[in-house]
């Protein structure tokens, strides 16, 4: 079973789309970055804002530096994370999320409204990542 | 649950329209916040607040609006 990932040429970077159902709220569809250079895998809060979960009601877990950027990491419930797969069915799988508060590091500067699927969702998972973009090849396998 | 594919598409098309007009965008948004669905920029700021602002005064559907930071040339983002 593969999950398709999009490898953005543009901005050389790999991106999936994911349905987070957090707990109590209905579906949200969120573009993540896959990014194995992180340990935790987090929803931006403007896009959780968008089912009024926002890090004020959550409860503060660490902070995650990113960048020279400081990101305060909020708790969140999750129902699943929802994934459309090489044959465009739904993929639930269950993981922890947090929502990510960026802290301002400079005045008036900018930050991304980036959401990142980290190493610990694919290893708590059992996935395997394929990335041969030579080949446009990117993808997230069960193993 | 078939609600739930059709959000995911959704959102992709808007994810890959942004894709495939980067270049065109970086031109007339750069260094801006955009908010796009079905494929067309429906609002644009200079950071996130004035943003946030104009897709409630314009009451943008939010479910499947993708919001992006659109860098401008020579500046790359790292995650």
């Amino acid at each position: 079973m593969k999950i398709p990932l999009d490898f953005d040429k543009e901005e050389m970077r790999v991106t999936v789309i994911a349905s987070v159902k957090l707990k109590g709220h209905p579906a949200l569809p969120a573009p993540f970055v896959v990014d194995t250079g992180s340990p935790v895998t987090f929803i931006d809060e403007f896009y959780s804002s968008k089912v009024r979960v926002l890090t004020k009601n959550l409860t503060y877990d660490h902070d995650a530096l990113m960048g020279g950027t400081r990101i305060g990491m909020y708790k969140a419930e999750i129902d699943d994370l929802s994934f459309l797969n090489d044959k465009e069915d739904l993929f639930r799988i269950n993981c922890k999320m947090f929502v990510s508060k960026t802290e301002w590091t400079r005045k008036g500067k900018t930050y991304t409204p980036t959401s990142i699927m980290g190493i610990d969702l694919l290893y708590e998972n059992g996935f395997r990542l394929v990335l041969d973009l030579a080949k446009n090849q990117a993808f997230m396998e069960k193993t | 649950m078939e609600e739930e594919v059709q959000l995911i598409k959704k959102m992709r098309e808007n994810d890959r329209a942004i894709r495939d007009n980067f270049a065109k965008l970086r031109k007339e948004h750069p260094d801006q916040y955009v908010a796009v669905d079905n494929g067309i920029v429906l609002a644009s700021a200079d950071n996130l607040q004035l943003l946030k602002k104009q897709i409630e005064e314009k009451k943008l559907k939010l479910a499947t609006l993708l919001i992006e930071y659109i860098p401008k040339k020579g500046v790359v983002v790292l995650y």
